[in-house]
């Protein structure tokens, strides 16, 4: 039982009641959606829905029929079209680093609401070594892991925004048929991360005191304390079924992508708790809600294979 | 006619000590100066605040806090008056041609005998230029009704317009729209930085010990300084230096006892009180009944200590002490033995937080004129959150055995010096100077991790966290009450301070002035103009006062506080019982700091200089108070309209928004009624408008795309869960209104050895289901039955809960 479960004990063997109240919570003008994740390595793709009210039943519906059109450099660069789930794409357009890219969306009852972002560069990955360690000293058993050394160098004079993603690809094979099962466990203790993923959530790295603890698939940081500087992170490989080829992930993220991650990361923090502040989600969408942000990626791989 | 001369009692005690000051000076020749202290006859207990008067009531002051007074009156021929709430006056004629000491002991009266306004008190209301002061009466404050029937001084402070509670049976206090850290809780002159106890619903300051309380919410003299938005100035009994005596009480939340008495008749007194809370014994047997190997605790305690010593005439030292602290923990010790291995562990989580101040002053009479003060005092707050985990086997198997623990420090220490001086020059000034050193050390939240893994071998040993930090801060101040004209009494003064803290440096003139103009007899009206500046942040994240929240200094990326508030003010008697006072006032707030956000203590990455907005408040309203205190029904009405914003540039999009305790009208009524001596009943009503509440109006689909390792690229997947609350606006909705009724009836029953009081009550006695939080959920009940759409469901803490508590004293 941590403290908050405590303070939360007090208060509930405290509580009188709960009950359904008749509160009037008026949505107001109700906001176009429009959220985009550009990447180097894909078609684009944005997605359009419209915000309900908090009290409706129903989920937030996607538009089918709004105007979206893309431009690259300020130039027209084409009318995306409508895809399904609210999805609009613009066949074969791929998206480049460095080039500003801006949606314009005119839904029902919304009109100019517009968006831009440019992809950063990607930075490279200088090095992802192994290193063997032991974990455990038993008289009956001995056991290791591996740790990975990534090597980076932050690009001098710039704000990077980094994501970093490890997993390992196995092969499994039943009963003729080959599976890929891929694993995206990996623990750390490197206090330059900021924020984490794991499933599908997001969360701030506060507090990171067991390394045993911490499982993510992702983890975000910023170079506020790295810039222009050669650096290293840390994993410690999930020592399950250890063997195999491992895949590493640099991403760098525009600036309000990264932004939105850190206050998704508060907001599932805060919520369910009462008593902290609600947080508003970081959005760039001019006239609407939704983030409009991309990233650009190194790759790197390497092989355990321990006896 | 307000009837300010009472009848002679030719049994009043009056000891009045003529002493030749043999040191008039010329320029003074047709004044002489009387001085001297004012005491309670029974106790000696030096009176604050006591009135004395000349009988034209040309001339008047009142004692300071420690009973001294000084009054230049015309030679001759002179009739003084001393009086005091409670007590019956004293009437002292002499004839006055020289300076002059008194020693006045006044005797309490008879309740019911009493049925007019005390000189002394018009003179602290109608009379003082001083705005914004409310002196609480302690002693009738204890038979009012409070939950569980734990008297509070802070919740009754709540009651008086101007000041708010954080929420439901909460003591934490918000003055004129100020944040908690910005009221100065002085306890015998010293600062006390976290006053709650049990997550602030009982407040540290045990009633048995306190002598006095003064409440200042605005119109700050110079003397004052370090907050911004309100000084409680709590003044701790000295203890009965003739005889022995003892109070005590057995209430439901604790249980407390108090002891007073002379080391040395006349000379030297003691006093010590102790509290503790017994909820954690009660409970145990039933935490043990569902799970053997746990144990659950949560108390609180605390205890004051005084010793004062008379010197000499004009000599006193004091010395004393408070200590207090919340004790929670829960312990699991689990023992078990398998294939011939016993396996143990133990596994421990616990908070902790508490108070020690100390105060070793030096009363000094100069001369007739000069009272001097002098004051070394340290004041430690500590906060602790700690969680350890031991596994041991035997025989040993290596690889099990471990150890690990970690905790959570921070806290604030301050070590002062300080000198007062009070000077009454001349006819019609009274000057207030002197200066203080501090010496603060912060630590704003320092985390300590050991594990031992494997045997107790593999050692993770780490410290991080943000590092203590040291500051040190001077101040000065210099004021003077005068009267500049006939009707118009002045004080003005100016307090300076500086605040050095790492390598920089703040300095600060504080400018104040209050004024009175005298209508009528008894007509005043006031108006007052402060700035306040403050050197110490409070951060905190959560809308209850939890001991989580850091105190922080102002550094070199967070400045100082500051603030200037206007008021103006009119008092008046009405029907010779009544006092009605009206005031008005507006006050900004500067460099004021919240977390960004989402940002909380626990983000030990980030310096907490990086998470935390500074921004800017303002707020402004009226507050009407009208105030019976004496006769067999005493109490209070009080109404407060107010208003309160906050605006940060990266909070709310840089929007204005209401600051959470904006509260648009509020009312408190308290009400004792002496029904005989055997019965006395209390009463209080308070009505509140909702406060300021963020909710979210809409929820909408957010990015939360999925990594795809097969592609290494992104795919998209939405589905209810990925819905996100749209916050419009921060506090743009409001809360349900709040209303209680709280009775108490007290029975006191005279004994042989002295006196015990039964005391009955109800909290909420129509039990109103008050908000404590409201929120969206779904629509299901305990057992999981309902539709599961959306709804706003609103959570109450305390239907009617009755209370009983045993009081005794000797």
């Amino acid at each position: 039982m941590n403290w908050q479960s405590f303070i939360l004990s007090v208060l509930f063997v405290m509580t009188a009641c709960e009950k359904i109240i008749d509160y009037p919570v008026s949505p107001g003008e109700l906001n176009v959606v429009v959220n985009s994740i550009l990447n180097t390595d894909s078609t684009i793709s944005v997605n359009i829905s419209k915000s309900v009210g908090i009290l409706d039943t129903s989920s937030a519906p996607y538009i089918h029929n709004a105007s979206v059109n893309l431009y690259e450099n300020n130039e027209p660069a084409g009318s995306m079209k409508y895809q399904g789930n609210g999805f609009y794409a613009l066949d074969g357009f791929v998206p480049e680093a460095g080039i500003e890219y801006a949606v314009a969306v005119n839904a029902p009852g919304k009109d100019n609401i517009r968006a831009s972002c440019m992809i950063p560069e990607p930075v490279p990955i200088i090095s992802a070594d192994t290193i063997l360690r032991l974990i455990d000293n038993d008289v009956y058993y001995k056991s290791y892991t591996y740790d990975v050394i990534l090597t980076v160098r932050d690009p001098p004079g710039l704000s990077n925004f980094y994501e970093i993603i490890l997993f390992q690809k196995t092969l499994y094979t039943y009963p003729d048929t080959v599976y890929s099962i891929y694993s995206r466990r990996f623990c750390t203790d490197d206090p330059v991360f900021e924020y984490y993923r794991i499933n599908n959530d997001v969360y701030p790295l506060a507090l990171n005191l067991d390394t045993e603890m911490l499982n993510a698939s992702a983890v975000y940081f910023s170079d506020k304390l790295l810039d222009g500087k050669k650096f290293t992170v840390k994993f410690s490989l999930e020592q399950w079924n250890i063997n195999g080829m491992y895949y590493i992930y640099l991403r760098s993220l525009t600036k309000d992508y990264y932004l939105y991650l850190a206050s998704l990361a508060y907001y599932n923090q805060a919520s369910g708790n009462p008593f902290s502040e609600r947080v508003q989600l970081h959005s760039n969408i001019s006239n609407g809600l939704g983030i409009f942000g991309g990233y650009s990626s190194a790759a790197d791989s390497f092989y355990v294979g321990m006896q | 006619m307000i009837k300010l001369i009472k009848p002679y009692n030719l049994k009043i005690i009056v000891f009045v000590i003529f002493t030749l000051s043999g040191n008039i000076s010329p320029m003074f020749a047709q004044t002489a100066v009387v001085s001297g202290i004012v005491e309670d006859a029974g106790s000696g207990e030096k009176l604050i605040g006591a009135g004395i008067y000349n009988d034209d009531k040309t001339h008047g002051t009142v004692s300071n806090n420690y009973g001294f007074f000084s009054l230049t009156v015309p030679a001759g021929l002179t009739t003084l008056h001393f009086s005091y709430l409670g007590y019956k006056e004293t009437v002292v004629t002499a004839n006055l041609q020289k300076d002059t000491s008194f020693h006045i002991k006044l005797v309490p009266s008879l309740l019911l005998e009493e049925v007019t306004i005390s000189s002394d008190y018009l003179l602290k209301n109608i009379h003082s230029s001083q705005t914004g002061l409310i002196e609480l009466p302690v002693k009738s404050l204890i038979t009012l009704p409070y939950i569980m029937g734990e008297s509070d001084l802070l919740k009754a402070i709540q009651l008086m317009p101007g000041i708010q509670s954080g929420g439901e049976a909460s003591s934490g206090i918000y003055v004129r729209g100020g944040s908690p850290d910005q009221n100065l809780f002085l306890l015998d002159g010293v600062p006390v930085y976290n006053v709650n106890h049990l997550f602030g619903f009982v407040s540290v300051f045990n009633t048995s010990a306190i002598r006095n309380v003064s409440v200042l919410k605005g119109g700050f003299p110079a003397r004052y300084g370090g907050r911004l938005s309100s000084v409680i100035d709590i003044r701790m009994k000295e203890g009965n230096n003739k005889e022995f005596h003892g109070e005590g009480s057995i209430g439901v939340v604790a249980s407390k006892i108090s002891l007073e008495g002379p080391i040395i008749k006349d000379k030297t007194s003691f006093i010590v009180s102790a509290r503790r809370s017994y909820l954690d014994v009660l409970a145990q047997p039933v935490v043990k009944a569902i799970d053997d190997f746990a144990t659950v605790r949560y108390y609180l305690y605390d205890a004051n200590a005084k010793i004062n010593h008379q010197v000499n005439k004009n000599n006193r030292i004091f010395l004393s002490l408070y200590l207090g602290d919340d004790v929670g923990f829960y312990r699991y010790n689990d023992k078990y033995i398998y294939d011939e291995i016993k396996y143990t562990r133990q596994d421990k989580t616990g908070i902790q937080w508490g108070n020690i101040t100390t105060a070793l002053r030096w009363n000094s009479i100069i001369s007739n004129r000069l009272f001097a003060n002098t004051t070394l005092t340290c004041s430690r707050y500590r906060f602790k959150l700690y969680d350890t985990d031991k596994k041991t086997t035997e025989p040993a198997r290596p690889s099990i055995n471990s150890r690990y623990s970690w905790t959570y420090l921070s806290g604030v220490t301050d070590y002062s010096v300080k000198s007062e001086f009070d000077y009454a020059p001349s006819p019609g000034h009274y000057i207030r100077f002197g200066g203080s050193y501090t010496y603060h050390d912060f630590n704003p939240g320092t985390n300590e991790y050991h594990y031992q893994g494997a045997d107790y071998a593999d050692m993770v040993d780490k410290q991080f966290g943000t590092a203590s930090i040291t500051a040190s801060e001077i101040s000065f101040y210099i004021e003077d009450d005068f009267d500049l004209a006939e009707r118009l009494k002045v004080n003005a003064g100016a307090h300076a301070s500086s605040f050095f803290v790492r390598s920089e440096k703040y300095y600060s003139l504080q400018p104040r002035i209050s004024a009175r103009y005298l209508f009528a007899k008894n007509l005043s009206v006031k108006g007052s103009v402060a700035n306040m500046v403050q050197y110490i942040h409070l951060l905190t994240n959560s809308s209850v006062s939890l001991p989580t929240d850091l105190w922080l200094p102002a550094t070199d990326q967070v400045k100082p506080e500051n603030s200037w508030q206007y008021s103006a003010s009119v008092a008046f008697p009405v029907k010779n019982t009544l006092v009605v006072t009206t005031e008005v006032f507006y006050k900004t707030l500067n460099n004021i700091i919240e977390y960004q956000d989402g940002q909380t203590y626990l983000n030990s990455n980030a310096d907490w200089e990086t998470i935390v907005e500074t921004g800017k408040g303002w707020s402004y309203g009226l507050e009407w108070l009208i105030e019976k205190r004496e006769g067999k029904t005493t109490g209070w009405l009080g109404y407060t309209l107010a208003w309160s914003n906050r605006q940060f540039t990266a909070i709310n999009k840089g929007e204005v928004f209401p600051f959470k305790y904006d509260r648009r009208h509020d009312i408190s009524l308290a009400i004792i009624h002496k029904l005989s001596e055997k019965l006395d009943i209390g009463l209080v009503w308070v009505f509140g408008s909702g406060t300021a509440l963020t909710l979210p109006a809409q929820k909408f689909i957010s990015a939360l795309p999925l990594f795809n390792p097969q592609e290494s690229t992104y795919y998209w997947e939405h589905s209810v869960n990925q819905e996100i609350e749209y916050i419009k606006s921060r506090n743009s909705f409001r809360m349900p209104s709040y209303h209680r009724l709280d009775l108490s009836f007290n029975f006191h029953k005279p004994l042989k050895w002295g006196e015990r009081t039964l005391s009955l009550g109800l909290y909420n006695a129509y039990s109103r289901n008050n908000p404590f939080y409201i929120y969206i959920g779904q629509n299901y009940d305990w057992y999981g039955m309902g539709s599961g759409e959306p709804v706003v469901k609103k959570v109450s803490l305390f239907p009617v809960i009755p209370f009983i508590s045993y009081n005794f004293r000797f």
